[in-house]
C-alpha cells in the first residue's frame, strides 16, 4: 500500500485529467445510446397519438418530430392510425423489454466497450511511465525500494485503478439509466447484477497491462499512455483491414462486449483477453526487474 | 537498525557497463566500507555510472555488485543504502506535499529532514521553484535524513555555497565517527582531504587507483599548497600519467 501511494503521487494530476475527461465524455455518450431505441419508439408512439388527436379535430395533415401523416382530405377515414399506434406500442414495449432484460450487461458493455479502454491504457502508461520520467523511480530504487516491489506495485495499482474505475462508472451509468427510465414513466425493479456485467473486465485489464508495458519501455508518463493508445488503435485498424478475426486482441474485447461477431466462443474470447493481460503483466515485470535501466537525470 | 562492519561493505567484481558502443565502466573491481571514500575522476569518467550500479538503478553489462554481503537489488541490500539525488525539472509538479508523501514511504526520518532543511536554510516552497543550489541542499538533506549504513553522494559540492560545504563536511565526519560508510563522487575536490579515509580514481571507465588517500597524495610533491589543491593535482597527474 505504501508503494501504491508513492507511485500514485508521482503521477501528474494534469496527466490524469486526460483519461478521466475522455472517459467521462465517452460514458456520457454511451449512456444516451443505451436508451436510443426506447427514445425512438417513444417518439413514434407519441407522434401517432398526437396525429390521431389532430385528425379527430379535423386536421388533414400532421407533422411530428418523428412521424408525418396525411389523410388526403377532410372527412376521410383515418382508422388506420389506430393500427399504427398499436404497432408503435409494440415497438416501444419491445425496446423497453430489451433494456430491462439485463440492464447490467447493457451498462457494462457501454462502459467497458470503449470509454474505459482509454482510461486503462492511460492509467497503465502513467503508473509505470511517470515514476520513471520524473526520476521518482530512480530515487526510490536508490533509497530502499526494490525493483520487484516497484513492478508489483505498478501492476497492482493499474489493476486496482482499472477495476475501481469500472465499478464506479458501471454504478454511475446504472444510476443514469434508471433515472432516464423513471423520467419516461417506465416501471421497473432494481435488477441484481448479472455475471455478464463482468465480461469487459479481462479486456480492460489487457489494455491496462498494455499501458504498463508501454510506460516501462517509453519511460514517460502521458507518453506511455499515448503509445499504448496508438498500439491499440493500430490493432483495431489491422483487424478492420484484414477482416475481424480472432488473431487481434481488440477483437477479443469486442467479442466480449458484443460489438464484434467472429467465429469464436465468448469463453475463448474472455480467456484470450485474460491470458494476454497476464502475459503482458509478466513481460512488464520481467523487463523492469531484469533489464530496464532507470533514468536518473 | 544495528550497524555492523559487514553491513557497510560495498564490493564490485569486474564490473562493466556499456551504453550502446560507449563503455562507461570497464572491469572495475573495487570495494569500500566504513568511513568516507572519495570517488574521483573527470567528467564522464564513470563515477555516476558506478554509483547507479551500486544503487541498483542500472544493470551491469557484466560483473557483480555486493552490498553488505547481499546481492544488489535485493531488499536486504536496498535497506542498507541511501543516495543523494536531485529531482529534475520534469518533476516540477511534485509539490512539497506530494514529495513528503513519496519520501515518507521510504523511511525518511521526517524530524531529521526538517532539521537538516532548516540547517541548510532551504526555503519551504515547491521543489520546482527552488534555486539550483537549494535543490541540491534539499537532495542532500533528504539523503542524510535516511541515516542508512551506506550513503552515496554524487557531486555533492557542485553548486553548493560555502555554508553548505561546511554543513556537508560535518555530516560526513559524523557518519565516519558513527561507523557508517559514505562514498563521495566528485570531479573537483572541494571537500578537505582530511575527511576521507581512502580514494578511488577512475578514468574512461577504468580503475586507476584504489587505496588510502595518503598514497594518492604522494603522487604530487608537497609544496605547501592547500590540501584540496594538492589532491586535485594528484588526481590530474594520475589521470594524465605524469608522476612526480
Amino acid at each position: 500500500m505504501r508503494n501504491l501511494r508513492g507511485i500514485f503521487n508521482s503521477m501528474s494530476p494534469a496527466g490524469l485529467l486526460i483519461p478521466l475527461v475522455l472517459s467521462a465524455l465517452l460514458i456520457a455518450q454511451g449512456t444516451s445510446l443505451m436508451t436510443r431505441e426506447i427514445d425512438a419508439a417513444k417518439c413514434g408512439l407519441d407522434d401517432w397519438r398526437a396525429a390521431l388527436e389532430a385528425f379527430e379535430n379535423g386536421a388533414v395533415d400532421f407533422q411530428g418530430r418523428c412521424v408525418g401523416a396525411s389523410i388526403g382530405a377532410p372527412g376521410q377515414d383515418f382508422s388506420w392510425v389506430d393500427e399504427q399506434i398499436q404497432a408503435a406500442e409494440v415497438a416501444y414495449d419491445a425496446a423497453v423489454a430489451s433494456v430491462l432484460a439485463d440492464p447490467w450487461k447493457l451498462a457494462a458493455d457501454s462502459v467497458g466497450g470503449i470509454a474505459l479502454v482509454f482510461f486503462a491504457l492511460f492509467v497503465g502508461g502513467m503508473a509505470s511511465g511517470s515514476p520513471l520520467g520524473s526520476v521518482v523511480a530512480a530515487w526510490g530504487l536508490s533509497n530502499g525500494w526494490t525493483r520487484r516491489a516497484w513492478a508489483r506495485s505498478t501492476l497492482t495499482l493499474t489493476t486496482f485503478a482499472t477495476l475501481a474505475a469500472y465499478v464506479v462508472a458501471l454504478l454511475a451509468v446504472m444510476a443514469l439509466l434508471y433515472a432516464r427510465l423513471s423520467s419516461l414513466g417506465i416501471d421497473f425493479g432494481l435488477a441484481a447484477p448479472s455475471l455478464e456485467a463482468l465480461h469487459p473486465i479481462p479486456g480492460l485489464l489487457y489494455f491496462g497491462m498494455l499501458g504498463v508495458l508501454s510506460g516501462m519501455i517509453v519511460g514517460r508518463g502521458e507518453m506511455g499512455g499515448l503509445v499504448a493508445v496508438v498500439v491499440a488503435i493500430a490493432d483495431f485498424m489491422l483487424s478492420a483491414r484484414f477482416g475481424v478475426s480472432p488473431w487481434f486482441p481488440t477483437t477479443w474485447h469486442q467479442t466480449a462486449v458484443g460489438t464484434a461477431t467472429v467465429p469464436m466462443s465468448l469463453p475463448l474470447a474472455l480467456g484470450l483477453a485474460a491470458g494476454a493481460a497476464v502475459v503482458l503483466a509478466l513481460v512488464g515485470y520481467l523487463f523492469f526487474t531484469r533489464r530496464r535501466d532507470v533514468p536518473d537525470r | 537498525m544495528t550497524v555492523t562492519t559487514t553491513s557497510t561493505e560495498v564490493v564490485t567484481d569486474r564490473l562493466c557497463k556499456q551504453f550502446g558502443k560507449v563503455v562507461a565502466l570497464d572491469h572495475v573491481t573495487v570495494g569500500f566500507g566504513t568511513g568516507a571514500t572519495a570517488l574521483l575522476g573527470r567528467n564522464g569518467a564513470g563515477k555516476t555510472t558506478l554509483i547507479n550500479l551500486v544503487a541498483g538503478v542500472v544493470f551491469p553489462t557484466s560483473g557483480t555488485v555486493s552490498i553488505g554481503g547481499h546481492r544488489v537489488g535485493t531488499q536486504a541490500a536496498a535497506d542498507l543504502i541511501a543516495r543523494q539525488m536531485e529531482l529534475p525539472t520534469t518533476a516540477g509538479f511534485l509539490t512539497p506535499k506530494r514529495l513528503r508523501r513519496i519520501f515518507r514511504l521510504s523511511d525518511v526520518e521526517t524530524d531529521r529532514l526538517h532539521g537538516l532543511l532548516e540547517e541548510f536554510a532551504v526555503p519551504d516552497r515547491a521543489h520546482g521553484k527552488l534555486s539550483t543550489g537549494n535543490q541540491l541542499k534539499f537532495a542532500l538533506a533528504l539523503a542524510f535524513a535516511r541515516n542508512r549504513p551506506i550513503l552515496l553522494l554524487d557531486e555533492p559540492t557542485a553548486g553548493l555555497d560555502i555554508f553548505g560545504v561546511e554543513i556537508l563536511t560535518r555530516l560526513i565526519a559524523e557518519r565516519t565517527r558513527s561507523g557508517q560508510a559514505t562514498l563521495v563522487a566528485t570531479h573537483q575536490p572541494t571537500l578537505t582531504p582530511d575527511l576521507f579515509d581512502r580514494a578511488v580514481v577512475i578514468d574512461q571507465g577504468r580503475l586507476l587507483y584504489d587505496g588510502n588517500l595518503d598514497g594518492l597524495l604522494q603522487l604530487t610533491p608537497d609544496t605547501g599548497e592547500a590540501a584540496t589543491t594538492r589532491l586535485a593535482n594528484a588526481m590530474t597527474r594520475l589521470i594524465t600519467g605524469v608522476t612526480a
